[in-house]
């Protein structure tokens, strides 16, 4: 399932990590929020963000 | 998961604040442009917040050249000492919102906001809350 889980500390500052997504669907799914919420200071991609950019290769048995 | 966004909290929208004023008890006065400090020292500002336990003493919100808004009060609101001039169930040592530089409005603004936002695009959201950290659980796309 699709999931994004926004986390936010008593000082404010907010995390927002998204689960489920494969490629760069999550990007698009958090781009309103996350401008929404105010200034990114970081973002980093989990390895399934490359998930759907590799070629899928065949074990050819 | 796919990728991971940290996001340093600004506050633009009224509407998220008017839904935190609405679960801390606080009334928004829209357009009341001077903020009533202690002794009826005021300063200017945008809109205002205030509650009955504060006595004329206001929050004050303060409109920046980016569009965002800062915010202003006496320092006696903010002190981590407060619970025995104010409301102390909710105004206490460690529920005071204002305390820690408004962090804990701050945190209600950012879950507001969020709720707000995932209402828009027609998704779901649960709230959890994980000691001092609050998770909004957004679900539906």
């Amino acid at each position: 399932m699709k999931t994004i889980i926004v986390s936010v500390e008593n000082t404010g500052e907010v995390q927002i990590e998204t689960t489920g997504f494969k490629g760069k669907a999550c990007e698009a799914a958090t781009k309103a929020l996350e401008t929404a919420m105010g200034v990114k200071t970081n973002s980093r991609k989990k390895p399934e963000y490359h998930a759907e950019d590799k070629p899928q290769l065949s074990t050819g048995n | 998961m796919s990728h991971i966004a940290t996001i340093k909290t600004a506050i633009k929208d009224l509407d998220a604040v008017k839904a935190v004023c609405a679960e801390l008890g606080l009334e928004f006065n829209e357009g009341k442009n001077i903020c009533t400090y202690y002794a009826s020292r005021t300063v200017p500002c945008t809109h205002t917040m205030s509650k009955p336990a504060f006595g004329r003493t206001e929050i004050g919100l303060v409109l920046q050249p980016d569009g965002s808004y800062s915010m202003v009060c006496d320092e006696m609101l903010m002190s981590r000492n407060n619970k025995e001039t104010y409301n102390q169930k909710t105004w206490g040592q460690a529920t005071n919102p204002l305390a820690n530089q408004f962090g804990g409005f701050m945190q209600r603004y950012a879950v507001c906001k969020t709720e707000i936002e995932a209402r828009k695009k027609g998704w779901m959201t649960r709230r959890t809350t994980l000691g001092t950290k609050v998770q909004v659980h957004v679900t539906g796309m």
